[in-house]
């Protein structure tokens, strides 16, 4: 986004905090589940309802979000090797997964935290049908710690505990999941405030992220970890956005959420200017309006029963219509909590009503109800039932915005934006999880962990530069995926650190282009490393040997190389392979030697595309020429 | 539970109670929150206490430099619940809660569960039963987890039912736990002869604190079958899938609890379900029943304590039965393997103590570990020696829970020995089937 102005952070006080949600590279924490999310075929689908009951969604939903969650129904897939009746609430939990337990312990000695004495595994409410149970389970396991780099920023908690369920869709209103992501062990990391520019913030976060796969043990590729944010201005509100999936939209999204804070303190003037008050319309049944003439998204609403419902809003004309950010109207938030109670949108005056095809409409309840020239209308298209819930939540929050910004949890979206989830919560609703024993972390649990963290990422970029490895290789090494698959295949395996390292980092993004390479595990690449080892094929064919093994990943490599005659090129076959080009170019040899070395040389390369080497082409060239 | 002696009594110095907030400080660490008590699965030298944040976690006392109280406990707030109003021209049903996690409720800060709910608390937490009935009065007969069920609770139970169905109800619903639940549907059916009313027993794998709680499903489903449904027997009213979309009404004496953990558990043994009842209020018939009939209803409830079931296996010791019989049992259901065998020669056969134990005028009745199948007294020669030279009754297709409480049943009811073996294997209330259908293996 084009950012003219830049924004003066510490004059606004921005203040932000993170949570990270990494995600734990073994079997599940509550049953032996693998965690792997790979299988495409569910086994069954199965259907529940939760019923969250009054005491326990506390403080946590609003009364719309409560009726809202009523009465739902869910699906669940599940599926061979990544769900079993655990997952399913057919069965209490098994003992907690001591390699997850551990690492999280090694997690917390990282990050200077202390770990508690024992550890008490607690439900925390879910009523949005993402995990079976109705709730999470959690445990903190440390607290106070703090990192140095890239500056000083305390680590407030360390818990650990079950993924949700994945979304897969919804039919009618009905959302589905996958089951093989619930119980997926996952380490929340949770820092103290930064005052920080939001490039600091990234820097931050890009150290954590980096601290946590130097343990070798937690997941990789999109989702496994993601970042909630926390954030406030002087004059704006603390907001919550929730899974940020990528570190890189960091500082867009602190971008986006100070300047759509800022907008919204400019909606609050103009509301104090035109002296609007606090709003109290009642809500108006405009279903009339539309029973002889409607396109079809009302219609249909009308014929299942449904109607047209809303406000007129004195002195509003501009105000929803207001950009708080590119695209981005003060009547988007209203959508967006709209969408929060599962109703799609809401229309307002301040949008082209053409778009919509109502122009009639509008125009004869702004006649009948002698609307004012600056007067607006917000209609929601639902049950009525529905309709009102969502009406008095957008009455709400209009009225909050006469007082500023309100405190909120929002939903990062992927274009860098926000949208409202539910109000800020307060003390979750948390009660003790019965199913699981306490777990004591005695003296020994703490040595043992100190002894597995891992050296600090400064100490390893050492490593591999000692290795021959170039700084800069070295640095990308560091960031990536890849990190201990490269480590230990430089440890094990008698092949160039600097070919591992560059083939793991830089070839394999441009093969990932177009080839699935996230298919392939450490086992693979090993595999590949020690057949080039063997010298069973020439480096250069690296890339094809990897590409094939992402079509085939059970393919040996020695099949892969025969197949697509991989197969170094023996001397004598190379030779002739020079003399039969030096005839072909022999004018050209004549004429100009100089550029007939460069085209033989490029041309068997090319026809010979990864069974000969380069240099040694040149060479032998050189020596025919001679 | 308690905290270990040393910890109580520093609290008890500083005057600290349960609930009271705290601050611990332990090396350069200080720790606020709000103490709990001690849990069976938590360790006696760990304090453990709730903080700001919600999560719990424990501190072990050794090292502890100073504890004080820093905030004297909050009065817990009553949950107020609201019973649903309701709807007197509705069919009148009673709710009998007898305990069992259908009942029980965890209290959000211990995380203790205790069967605490009475029926009139499970209303208001399922108010959705009060769409289909008019809860005419709730009883409770014990507060009691279903491990801890007996047969002095069946004749109470049966009398209360008997009650509550001749002073006005349809229908009773009846909370149980679910361990022994189908002993107790078979114990009704036997003392409620003359039965023409839906009696329903129903609980749940889930407790009912729970979002994910079978019980809310559970409930209305055995208030509609209590309240609208044409059945005149004992049955069992849960879960028939996975999902939370139906339940089925099985009969009270051919249901048998076959899963630890899953919300259906229920299967009929050798018979299918009698119904399919839908939350929305479908119900459809899956097999004839007895109809249901306004007509009074009559007890027979009394049992034979001693009674026991005793389990066939390689290496099983007739010693056990003569233990038995020094006790001076009345009547035994013997587990036994396939067909109905017990180990027939050789020095550990059984036959000889059997026998001695008929021609002393016990009962001894023979039925199958088997789950599914009939007890056949004639395929083998080790079968005719126990049923036809030892005096042995087949159970015929009854489980051995069934058999078990018939048997205790009669024995205490009826005075003379013959009929009792007569009776034992005729079918009075549904208890046994004289066909054996494919369609009701693995139902």
């Amino acid at each position: 986004m084009p950012n003219p102005e830049k924004i003066d952070y510490s004059k606004l006080g921005l203040k932000t905090g993170l949570e990270f949600h990494q995600r734990l590279d073994t079997h599940k924490l509550f049953c032996k589940c693998n965690s792997e999310m790979n299988e495409e075929k569910p086994v069954t689908r199965i259907n529940r309802q939760i019923r969250p009951s009054k005491g326990e969604m506390g403080e946590l939903d609003s009364a719309a979000a409560k009726e809202a969650a009523k009465n739902k129904r869910f699906f669940y897939d599940t599926y061979k090797e990544s769900t079993c009746l655990v997952e399913t609430d057919s069965e209490p939990p098994h003992e907690v997964n001591q390699e997850a337990l551990k690492l999280a312990l090694t997690i917390a000695k990282m990050l200077n935290c202390d770990t508690v004495d024992e550890v008490n595994f607690m439900r925390k409410t879910v009523i949005d049908g993402s995990n079976t149970t109705g709730f999470q389970r959690t445990a903190m396991i440390a607290q106070d710690g703090y990192i140095e780099k890239p500056f000083k920023l305390n680590i407030e908690n360390i818990f650990l505990e079950e993924e949700s369920a994945g979304v897969i869709g919804e039919i009618k209103g009905e959302k589905e999941y996958r089951l093989d992501r619930l119980g997926i062990p996952l380490v929340e990391i949770v820092t103290g405030t930064m005052q920080q520019p939001p490039e600091k913030v990234k820097e931050a976060a890009l150290r954590i992220g980096l601290m946590l796969r130097t343990t070798g043990k937690v997941k990789r590729g999109i989702g496994t970890i993601r970042q909630d944010l926390n954030l406030s201005i002087t004059q704006g509100n603390r907001v919550e956005i929730k899974g940020v999936q990528e570190i890189g939209m960091l500082e867009e999204i602190i971008e986006n959420e100070v300047k759509r804070q800022l907008a919204l303190i400019e909606v609050k003037k103009e509301l104090n200017n035109r002296n609007t008050g606090k709003q109290d319309p009642e809500i108006k049944d405009f279903t009339q309006y539309f029973r002889e003439e409607a396109p079809k998204f009302i219609e249909g609403t009308i014929n299942q029963g449904g109607g047209v419902y809303g406000y007129i809003l004195p002195k509003f004309k501009g105000i929803l219509g207001k950009e708080l950010l590119p695209g981005h109207r003060f009547g988007t938030e209203l959508a967006g909590i709209a969408k929060s109670l599962d109703v799609p949108g809401i229309i307002h005056t301040d949008e082209d009503m053409a778009k919509y095809g109502i122009q009639k409409q509008i125009e004869r309840i702004k006649t009948e109800k002698g609307l004012e020239e600056n007067d607006s209308i917000l209609l929601i298209s639902e049950k009525k039932k529905k309709a009102e819930n969502v009406l008095k939540e957008i009455k709400n929050r209009i009225n909050q915005a006469t007082e500023g910004i309100p405190q909120e949890t929002r939903k990062a979206l992927e274009d860098g934006y926000t949208q409202y989830l539910r109000p800020l919560g307060g003390r979750k609703r948390m009660y003790p999880e019965t199913d699981i024993p306490t777990i004591k972390i005695q003296k020994k649990d703490r040595e043992e962990a100190a002894k597995r963290v891992p050296p600090k990422p400064e100490e390893m970029k050492k490593k591999l530069i000692e290795q021959g490895i170039s700084e800069e290789l070295a640095k990308q090494t560091l960031s990536s995926h890849n990190l201990f698959t490269i480590i230990e295949i430089i440890a094990e395996i008698d092949v160039d650190p600097t070919l591992v390292a560059s083939t793991l980092t830089s070839t394999i993004k441009d093969i990932g282009k177009n080839f699935q390479v996230d298919q392939l595990t450490k086992q693979h690449f090993k595999e590949v490393f020690k057949s080039l080892e063997r010298k069973e094929f020439p480096k250069d064919a690296l890339p094809e040997v990897i590409k094939e093994k992402t079509r085939n990943k059970d393919k040996e490599v020695s099949r892969i190389v025969e197949e697509k005659g991989l197969k170094r090129m023996s001397n004598e076959e190379l030779k002739k392979e020079i003399k039969k080009k030096l005839k072909e170019k022999e004018e050209l040899v004549k004429e100009n030697p100089h550029r007939a070395f460069k085209v033989i040389v490029g041309e068997v390369m090319q026809e010979n595309k990864g069974k000969v080497n380069g240099k040694k082409v040149s060479k032998m060239l050189k020596q025919e020429l001679d | 539970m308690k905290y270990s002696k040393r910890i109580e009594e520093t609290l008890q110095d500083k005057g600290i109670q349960i609930r009271d907030t705290i601050k611990i400080k332990k090396q350069r660490k200080t720790y606020e929150g709000i103490l709990l008590p001690n849990t069976v699965m938590s360790n006696p030298e760990c304090i453990t206490i709730k903080l700001d944040n919600g999560y719990n976690i424990g501190i072990n006392y050794e090292g502890v430099e100073k504890i004080e109280k820093t905030r004297e406990k909050e009065e817990r707030k009553q949950e107020t619940r609201k019973t649903p109003k309701q709807n007197t021209s509705k069919p009148p049903i009673s709710i009998i809660s007898t305990g069992g996690t259908i009942s029980s409720e965890v209290e959000y800060e211990t995380g203790a569960v205790q069967p605490t709910l009475t029926a009139e608390e499970i209303l208001a937490k399922v108010p959705e039963v009060a769409n289909h009935a008019y809860i005419r009065n709730y009883t409770q007969v014990s507060k009691i987890a279903s491990e801890d069920m007996n047969p002095k609770t069946w004749v109470k139970l049966a009398e209360t039912i008997k009650k509550e169905l001749n002073e006005g109800s349809r229908g009773v619903v009846i909370t149980h736990g679910t361990d022994t639940m189908h002993y107790t549907a078979a114990a009704l059916t036997f003392m409620l002869p003359n039965l023409t009313k839906p009696v329903i027993i129903t609980g749940s794998q889930r407790s009912i604190d729970r979002g994910s709680t079978d019980a809310a499903m559970n409930l209305i489903c055995s208030t509609i079958s209590a309240a609208k449904s044409n059945i005149g027997e004992v049955g069992i009213v849960m879960h028939a899938t996975m999902n939370d979309d139906h339940c089925f009404y099985i009969r009270g004496t051919k249901a048998k609890k076959m899963h630890t953990s899953r919300r259906d558990t229920f299967r009929p043994i050798n018979n299918i379900p009698i119904a399919k009842i839908s939350p929305e209020g479908k119900i459809t018939k899956l097999s004839d029943h007895r109809e249901y009939e306004d007509k009074e209803v009559t007890s027979k409830a009394a049992f034979e304590e001693k009674t026991a079931i005793l389990k066939m296996y390689p290496g099983a010791d007739p010693q056990i039965m003569k233990h038995y019989e020094e006790k001076n049992y009345a009547g035994y259901i013997l587990e036994g393997t396939g067909l109905g065998h017990v180990p027939s020669n050789g020095k550990k056969t059984w036959i000889p103590t059997i026998k001695k134990a008929v021609n002393k005028g016990k009962v001894v009745v023979g039925a199958t570990q088997c789950t599914y199948g009939r007890v056949n007294p004639n395929v083998y020669r080790n079968l005719r020696r126990l049923y036809h030279e030892a005096g042995a009754i087949p159970a015929q297709d009854m489980t051995p829970e069934t058999a078990y409480v018939k048997l205790g049943w009669l024995l205490a009811t009826e005075k003379n020995t013959e009929k009792v073996k007569e009776k034992m294997q005729q079918n009075l209330s549904g208890e046994v089937t004289e066909r054996s259908t494919p369609n009701t293996y693995l139902y």
